[in-house]
């Protein structure tokens, strides 16, 4: 582990899916670490792999996934390699749910629409606090007030169909919260929600991670919500990390072609209007047969003939703790041609 | 009067069955100019999607007027006119749909989806002709013209939505409701659908309306802008107006909440007490009340009237003359 | 070049798929399920038999022998006192066992009757048309050739089963195509027009679904006069057994019509100004035209079954006529299925042939979305 305050570190994770057609090279070498308390911004679009990244921190992706790397943890029993564990041991099961827990895009889909959210958010109570019924009930329903839910009494008897999209949100929150995890994984959990709903999620995730002193790594493709959450970001396409650093410096000084892309593809709001937004050409390519050389290379500006289509990029520093996966870095000055301010 | 291409008047859709009635869209009115784009903004439950059917035709409004001023100079109501009417001005008024898989039908190839609406309006067409013009516009929008065969599930959602924007382009209309149309879509792709639809109307002189829940979109293209709320119109101004300035409280919570992609911009939210209200149960007198930071005992008992307050500039609120309400800044470019 | 050629064929193979329509994708899909494509060719073979029927049956329907009743299968021989004389019978002769005295036949070693291809026999219309008396296969007067044994009657079973199986095969045909249309009619009038229309159709759907259809089929066929032409009989069954069914279909057309009502491409197309009958038949009823045939395809086997059951009931085909039904009448008794068990082969036809279409309605049934 890099430091002793770092709680997740994951180290060249590979992950291949069997499809008829071949192998999916989902996720290439992915390398990052996460502190204890910080929030890690993981941004990409669809078909970057940092799903699957998410899913094999709690080594929950299927069957078909073939996953190789290291993912240290730094669980309550020292220092683990999640990959390492049996599967459907004892020990990720301790991990799973208490120590990393998940929180998804569909709060809707998450529940059993047969039993009661609170059934649902004291199975995780008493799984891994206590089994004494009476106790499991109370901190069960204390833990949905902390987030939020009114007359938490009386909810804790409803079932998902009786709560808006906004409640069940923080009942899911509730669930992954009740064991007061180290790390929290928040997957898209705002992007299916109204913009006041997701104003209100958002500043719950940030008090609670604030008061139970936990790591969150918060997935999304919102630029907007990265800027209001993370303390870092980490920028992923196509199955690699390309660009990471903290909060400011991604913003203000992004670095990768794709980043500096991304960034300017979307509008700021409350700033005056440009005439065009900066787009990226053409589309993600599926990671099938990907030839050698940098996966962004079909749809760069900045590419240079010969080394970016022939030897991936490595990271280097470009600030402090900002680091870079590209070659023409330095070599030529890409914003001129992106025309962002 | 006529420089407008289209006057929305008190434009009503009310949905019943059984006991429950529910008004998905109440009272709306606004005019637009040609070549403008007008945004529509709102949560859940506000009845912008229905508003955007009930104008193309795609529902039946309850009732209410849709004034469209034809190229001839000639003011019809698109909704109330005789069947021989409608089927010379339809094509004057095309959507976009949201969702780039349901849009499209599977069992047709690209070309026949494109081609439908030409079949249906201009039935004397030949056939090369039409397929000549197909491969125009998928070129406009685009698509690569050999592509055309194919069927839609060979396309990415991005490319999809631009299929869709052919069909709505190929029969030369005026007027383009665009139903959330790259909501669906990831970031980058956004941008260039986004890009390819003010390209165009600018080359064809399209007016817009652009339906979305996304504001930075909305600030981004729009000209004008509409708040809704529950099925009405709680605000409708220019678009730098409204973001600076806001009149209604709705407005000005709205605007707060949406997160800024600058981190050196704090956050400072107004925060919304309760939930979205069920729209088959609205609350009394101001739908927002119940929510609202500035509300009295005025606002429990009567519905505020949705006027003009100063020119081209509408609210729908008792204290709108004297709120002092938050937006954002455009001199510095950090909120307040 | 290796991966020049690679990167070739998976372009091909991607452009293929691209191009592909539905039901192309269906039947790549469909391809791929091995029961199912097992299940086309043993279907394909016996419709060919039931087709060409009356050519390859050696005996037509009345042919009757008293001195074979209840013979079993006569053994087809190959070599006589060790010199080969192609595939060929001995004579029969009918014994009673000296303790049990129960019939036996005996094989007559003197007489040898070769087995002969294209023989000349009785008289019969191809597909009712072609009038001949060629059979594939049989042997000179005197002998008698029975690959399945003979019945009570003395009468072929294997003829009798491959004549029969024209109306086994047929009938559920001819049910589906009258479920099929008054499927499609009814349950679309349902789904477009919606409203009173759409409750009155769909609680006449529900009473007739709930009537038990055994009992029904049973007495709407006794209700059958006597003594009408068989052709009739054959039609007034074919009709009862599709009595039900059309109804199951009729509310899955309904249903897909409520449900791709809402697609937003119909309402696309109605924006764009296409008339609403050009909407339902370019737009809906491809739509639906997948779920259909997997219903009907797994429908076929509850009218295979129907029809065979009130035959054997004594309720359905009469004689002359025949079917698999009507011959396993003769396998009512256990004592008759013990002493001659080749009577119950019909009934193993008929397994065979519902779990063919049962298996080739899974294969569509798994490959009718391609799009999911």
């Amino acid at each position: 582990m890099d430091g002793k305050d770092t709680i997740v570190q994951v180290n060249n994770l590979h992950i291949n899916i069997k499809m008829d057609e071949g192998i999916l090279t989902a996720v290439r070498g992915v390398s990052f670490h996460i502190d204890r308390g910080e929030t890690l911004g993981l941004v990409g679009e669809s078909g970057c792999g940092k799903s699957l990244t998410c899913k094999a921190i709690l080594a929950i992706n299927e069957q078909k996934c073939s996953t190789s790397g290291e993912i240290l943890f730094n669980s309550d029993n020292g220092v683990v390699d999640i990959l390492k564990l049996p599967p459907k041991g004892s020990e990720i099961r301790n991990i799973r749910g208490k120590q990393i827990s998940m929180i998804f895009q569909e709060p809707m889909v998450c529940f059993s629409p047969l039993y009661t959210i609170g059934n649902q958010i004291n199975e995780c109570t008493r799984l891994h606090i206590t089994k004494d019924k009476k106790k499991s009930r109370e901190i069960s329903i204390e833990m949905m007030k902390k987030v939020g839910i009114a007359n938490a009494e009386k909810r804790y008897d409803q079932y998902p169909h009786e709560f808006s999209g906004g409640m069940l949100q923080r009942a899911l929150i509730a669930m992954a919260l009740v064991c007061n995890p180290k790390l929290l994984i928040a997957d898209e959990p705002t992007t299916a929600l109204d913009v006041t709903i997701q104003a209100q999620i958002l500043e719950l995730i940030k008090e609670l991670q604030k008061e139970l002193k936990m790591s969150v790594l918060f997935v999304t493709h919102d630029l907007g919500t990265v800027a209001r959450m993370c303390d870092r970001v980490a920028v992923m396409y196509l199955g690699k990390i390309v660009e990471t650093g903290p909060v400011e410096e991604i913003y203000l000084n992004p670095k990768h072609p794709y980043t500096i892309g991304l960034i300017g593809s979307v509008h700021k709001i409350g700033s005056k209007r440009k005439e065009r937004l900066y787009s990226i050409d053409g589309t993600v390519p599926l990671a099938l047969n990907l030839p050698a050389g940098c996966g962004f290379y079909d749809r760069c500006n900045c590419r240079i003939e010969g080394v970016c289509n022939v030897k991936e990029p490595k990271a280097v520093a470009v600030g402090p703790d900002h680091f870079v996966s590209c070659h023409a870095v330095g070599q030529k000055t890409c914003e001129e041609g992106h025309g962002i301010e | 009067m006529s420089d407008y291409i289209l006057q929305i008047k008190n434009l009503y859709k009310v949905y019943t069955s059984k006991n429950i009635t529910v008004k998905a869209v109440t009272d709306i009115s606004f005019n637009i100019k040609k070549g403008e784009t007008i945004g529509i903004v709102g949560e859940s439950g506000c009845g912008k999607t229905t508003l955007g059917r009930c104008i193309v035709r795609g529902i039946q409004a309850t009732s209410g007027q849709v004034l469209y001023t034809a190229e001839d100079g000639a003011t019809y109501d698109f909704l109330n006119i005789d069947k021989k009417k409608l089927k010379e001005l339809r094509k004057d008024i095309q959507m976009i749909f949201q969702d780039p898989y349901s849009s499209l039908d599977p069992r047709m190839t690209v070309l026949n989806i494109i081609t439908e609406p030409l079949k249906a309006n201009f039935p004397k067409m030949k056939k090369s002709e039409m397929e000549l013009r197909a491969a125009e516009i998928a070129e406009k929008v685009g698509l690569n013209s050999s592509y055309l065969k194919r069927y839609p599930h060979a396309f990415s959602g991005g490319q999809r939505q631009r299929i869709g924007i052919a069909r709505a382009l190929v029969i030369n209309p005026r007027v383009i409701v665009c139903d959330e149309p790259v909501s669906a879509l990831d970031v980058s792709i956004q941008a260039q659908v986004i890009n390819l639809l003010k390209d165009l109307q600018r080359e064809l002189g399209l007016t817009y309306i652009f339906i979305s829940h996304d504001l930075s979109v909305v600030e981004h293209i729009s000209d004008k802008v509409g708040v809704m709320y529950l099925g009405k119109m709680v605000e409708f101004a220019e678009t730098e107006a409204l973001f600076s300035k806001p009149l209604h409280p709705y407005t000005e919570a709205l605007l707060s909440s949406v997160p800024v992609a600058d981190p050196t911009v704090k956050m400072n939210r107004i925060p919304l007490k309760g939930e979205i209200p069920n729209p088959a149960n609205p609350p009394s007198g101001c739908y927002f009340h119940e929510r609202c930071s500035y509300c009295i005992d005025r606002c429990t008992k009567e519905s505020p009237e949705y006027r003009e307050i100063e020119k081209d500039r509408f609210v729908a609120c008792h204290r709108a003359e004297e709120l002092k309400l938050r937006g954002f800044s455009y001199d510095d470019e950090k909120a307040i | 070049m290796i991966l020049q050629n690679v990167t070739d064929r998976n372009k091909r193979k991607e452009e293929e798929y691209y191009l592909a329509s539905q039901w192309t994708l269906m039947r790549r899909k469909f391809k791929k399920h091995k029961l199912a494509m097992i299940s086309l060719w043993v279907l394909g073979f016996l419709y060919f038999v039931a087709l060409f029927g009356n050519f390859i049956a050696p005996y037509n329907l009345v042919a009757y022998n008293s001195k074979i009743i209840n013979a079993p299968p006569t053994k087809i021989h190959l070599f006589h006192e060790g010199k080969y004389e192609g595939p060929f019978v001995y004579g029969i002769r009918m014994e009673r066992d000296p303790v049990t005295k129960r019939k036996m036949y005996i094989e007559n070693k003197d007489e040898i009757y070769k087995i002969k291809w294209f023989t000349r026999g009785s008289e019969y219309k191809l597909f009712g048309l072609i009038k001949s008396d060629i059979h594939l296969f049989g042997v000179d007067e005197g002998g008698v050739v029975l690959l399945m044994g003979a019945d009570s009657m003395g009468r072929d079973l294997f003829s009798r089963m491959v004549l029969g199986s024209q109306v086994s095969l047929t009938v559920p045909f001819a049910g589906t195509i009258i479920s099929f249309v008054l499927g499609i009619i009814i349950g679309g009038i349902a789904g477009y027009l919606g409203g009173a229309v759409d409750t009155a159709i769909s609680r006449v759907i529900e009473v007739l679904s709930a009537l038990p259809t055994i009992p029904l089929w049973m007495a709407l066929s006794a209700s059958i006069p006597p003594d009408i032409p068989v052709v009739r009989v054959y039609l007034y069954i074919t009709i009862i057994v599709s009595f039900i069914s059309w109804t199951g279909l009729a509310r899955i057309v309904r249903g897909k019509f409520i449900s791709l009502r809402k697609e937003d491409y119909i309402m696309a197309a109605q924006i764009a100004g296409v008339s609403n009958w050009k909407i339902i038949l370019k737009h809906m009823v491809p739509g639906f035209m997948s779920y259909l045939i997997v219903s009907l395809t797994l429908g076929i086997p509850g009218m295979i079954i129907g029809e065979t059951s009130m035959s054997f009931l004594g309720l359905g085909i009469r004689s002359p006529a025949t079917s698999w039904g009507v011959l396993l009448q003769e396998a009512q008794e256990i004592t008759s299925i013990a002493m001659h068990p080749w009577k119950l082969i019909p009934l193993f036809a008929v397994i065979i042939t519902v779990l063919a279409f049962n298996f080739i309605g899974d294969g569509l049934r798994d490959a009718a979305d391609p799009y999911k």
